[in-house]
């Protein structure tokens, strides 16, 4: 079942040409990995997925991007309700500099929710969804930034899930995590994938092929090749894709 | 004389050391100076008590209220346009020729000097528009002169809150407003306050402003913003130069140094606490 | 190019695999000839030349891991590393088969041939085509090539019947011949075994260049 749809999108930072019609579905609970070099498109193309490019002076973006039939792009449609249905986790943990507890509360207070117990009752459940309750439950008063960098990234990850999103965007989540925390987030991801729809943005091929369902080659704003994952990896094909996942180049 | 690289470096070494020494030497001399020759004056009465014969006498109780009145609602007009200009100049506009410029503007005025901020309050806001000597034109007159200190100090707080925190911010589904509200704000709180609080400094401190605006040597509590006031920088100009009392000049230099004392150390206080912080 | 280490890697495994291909075609070349010749020392050296075929393929399937553990290959590089390791399985089988001809062909020294080996010599020409014609597929990865060996396939099968018939029809002639008339069906057996092998190789070969299996 298709959650998202990216129909013949382009899009450009003032002159440059970042995407060039890109067509591709997003399948419902499953995960979609977006793979290729530095400066392909990949980050750009699922910042556009929650309308973050928006922030941004200056990009130009034609096509439509429909979340569940309806384009994000319309005039009519509710950006705020937009980012709460479709999440981001970014590369750089970046919990905000105030209490585990406060950051994980920090969206559902954003949209109304002020009671106490309720607030966390959410806590609780989110840093148990994110696999961190066990190690921040006596220390939920603590400032964020005094957890490591992985465990800062899982609590980034509950909160993201404290708004209940749809679907959630990991964009290169553990590139500036050790191994062992990486190991830990994809288990979660695995795990998570069950009840969301995710979208991943990964440098690191194997990680791509790990965890996905599906992967998209894109290089110099194009989508090369858009398969089930198993595909990608034992046959691609276009030999473009070939050679990039090969890591034969020049 | 061949001199070698060594030598060099703690010849330098030395005069900068020498540099250094001067300055606090400077700075120990002036308020070592104003501490011996005020302390005398300073009594409770002379905290407490309203100045007698043109001020040779009594105390400076007036002056400080006075300056207590000026400098706060200098503060209390220039906080919201400062912070408010500087929220705009950051989170609404894209860095470009109108943020240069208006960037610029506030440079030169802070380097207006002061008594031509007193000339153009005593011409526009006493006269033009009619507003008379009074707390009101002192207090807006220093208001526009502290402007660009809260500002500037607002817009680099503000500027330093880190992107991915406003990110994190709208990743969430929070709208502008909210975002700063809850994240641009508390991060960049201790740079505003420390803006506001340098501000006040000056303001408590000038007396180029307020002498044509709102200084006067009647000794009477002000009871609206419409009256004039005595101020203590006024004060000590007119005990000075009317060479009434040198000896309670200083008393009053020395209450007006110790205000300033507490404010730069209340800045350095907070700047401590957000270093440790991050 | 970038990977130039690992590209010398994959080329190597795949000349050694080669390599060790034409070793066992001329194995069972010398099995055969010993066979028809009744000469004890070239099967002597048939059956002591096939520990070198089986010391080359634990050297590939040793290099195989090393490749799969340290270099994370993938798509057709991951599909030739399989080929690789399958075939020379296959190649492998091949020399063992030629090394039991030869200890047939110790078995029957003494003996006089009940009949003239003719069909023999033929299967053995035919496989031995096919095993050349799989290995040749494999080193230019021409899925034509390879599709032919499979055809061919069918005859060496018909021969295999034939033999069968005519060591049933020697043995009914005298039960005596019962002993000669197995050895030499074995050795047809191990011939049409050969065959299926190299017909294995070129299947694989066809899923390294397709991407697909399909077993013929």
């Amino acid at each position: 079942m298709v959650r998202m749809e990216i129909n013949n999108v382009d899009l450009w930072y003032g002159s440059f040409h970042a995407l060039k019609d890109i067509n591709m579905k997003i399948y419902k609970n499953k995960v979609t990995a977006f793979i290729g070099p530095s400066g392909c498109g990949k980050s750009t193309l699922i910042r556009c997925l929650n309308r973050m490019n928006d922030l941004i002076g200056n990009v130009k973006i034609t096509g439509e991007i429909k979340l569940d039939g309806k384009n994000i792009y319309d005039k009519d449609v509710d950006v705020v309700k937009l980012r709460k249905d479709v999440g981001m986790v970014f590369q750089k943990p970046n919990p905000f500099p105030i209490s585990i507890r406060d950051n994980i509360s920090y969206g559902p207070r954003l949209h109304g929710i002020k009671d106490k117990s309720k607030l966390n009752s959410i806590v609780e459940e989110n840093l148990k969804g994110s696999a961190l309750w066990e190690e921040v439950k006596d220390i939920l008063d603590q400032n964020a930034m005094s957890i490591s960098g992985g465990q800062q990234q899982r609590l980034c990850i509950a909160r993201c899930l404290a708004i209940e999103p749809e679907v959630i965007l990991f964009d290169e989540p553990c590139s500036a995590l050790d191994p062992i925390s990486t190991g830990k987030i994809e288990d979660l991801i695995l795990k998570l994938n069950k009840d969301y729809t995710i979208v991943i943005v990964t440098h690191n091929m194997q990680q791509a092929a790990r965890i996905s369902d599906y992967t998209g080659y894109f290089y110099l704003g194009n989508l090369v090749e858009f398969n089930k994952t198993k595909k990608i990896f034992t046959n691609p094909d276009n030999p473009q894709t070939e050679n990039y996942i090969t890591g034969k180049f020049g | 004389m061949a001199v070698d690289r060594y030598t060099k470096d703690r010849v330098m070494k030395g005069v900068f050391w020498g540099a250094a020494i001067i300055t606090i030497f400077f700075l120990i001399v002036i308020v070592g100076f104003i501490v011996l020759k005020g302390s005398s004056a300073i009594s409770w009465e002379f905290l407490t008590e309203k100045p007698l014969r043109s001020g040779s006498e009594g105390g400076i109780f007036p002056a400080i209220i006075g300056t207590i009145y000026l400098a706060g609602l200098a503060v209390l007009v220039a906080t919201p346009i400062g912070v408010g200009g500087a929220l705009y100049l950051t989170e609404f506009t894209r860095e470009g020729k109108i943020t240069k410029a208006i960037r610029f503007g506030a440079d030169t005025l802070n380097g207006v000097p002061s008594i031509i901020f007193g000339l153009f309050g005593f011409s526009f806001l006493v006269f033009y528009l009619g507003l008379g000597i009074s707390i009101l034109s002192g207090g807006l007159t220093l208001a526009f002169m502290i402007l660009p200190t809260i500002f500037r100090a607002s817009e680099e707080a503000i500027r330093g809150v880190p992107m991915w925190d406003k990110e994190g911010s709208y990743a969430l589904g929070a709208t502008k407003l909210q975002t700063i509200w809850r994240v641009v704000i508390p991060q960049s709180i201790s740079g505003i306050a420390t803006g506001i609080i340098l501000g006040l400094g000056r303001a408590a401190g000038e007396t180029a402003p307020i002498i044509f605006t709102a200084a006067i040597l009647n000794p009477i509590l002000p009871t609206s913003i419409m009256q004039p006031t005595m101020a203590l920088p006024a004060h000590l100009y007119t005990l000075t130069s009317e060479g009434i009392s040198m000896e309670n000049a200083f008393g009053t230099a020395l209450v007006l140094i110790v205000m300033v004392l507490i404010f730069n150390f209340a800045v350095s206080i907070i700047r401590k606490k957000k270093s440790i912080r991050r | 190019m970038t990977r130039d280490k690992y590209i010398r890697q994959l080329n190597d495994i795949k000349r050694m695999t080669l390599s060790m291909g034409e070793q066992a075609e001329e194995l069972v070349n010398m099995s055969i000839t010993s066979l028809i010749d009744q000469d004890v020392d070239l099967a002597d050296q048939v059956i002591s030349k096939d520990k070198d075929i089986d010391e080359l393929y634990l050297d590939i399937e040793k290099k195989v891991i090393k490749i799969i553990a340290t270099q994370a290959p993938v798509a057709s590089d991951l599909r030739l590393l399989l080929t690789v390791l399958k075939n020379s399985t296959d190649v492998e089988r091949v020399g063992d088969f030629a090394e039991d001809i030869a200890e047939i062909t110790k078995e029957l020294k003494d003996d006089k041939y009940i009949t003239e080996l003719i069909i023999i010599p033929k299967m053995s020409e035919i496989t031995l085509n096919m095993l050349r014609e799989s290995l040749v597929a494999f080193d230019k990865e021409d899925v034509d090539l390879a599709r032919k060996v499979h055809e061919q396939d069918d005859i060496v099968d018909t021969m295999f019947s034939r033999v069968f018939r005519a060591m049933t029809t020697f043995v009914m002639e005298n039960p005596k011949n019962i002993t000669q008339a197995l050895r030499l069906l074995l050795v047809a057996r191990h011939l049409e075994r050969i065959a299926d092998h190299a017909v294995n190789i070129a299947n694989r070969t066809i899923y390294y260049m397709e991407g697909k299996f399909k077993y013929i």
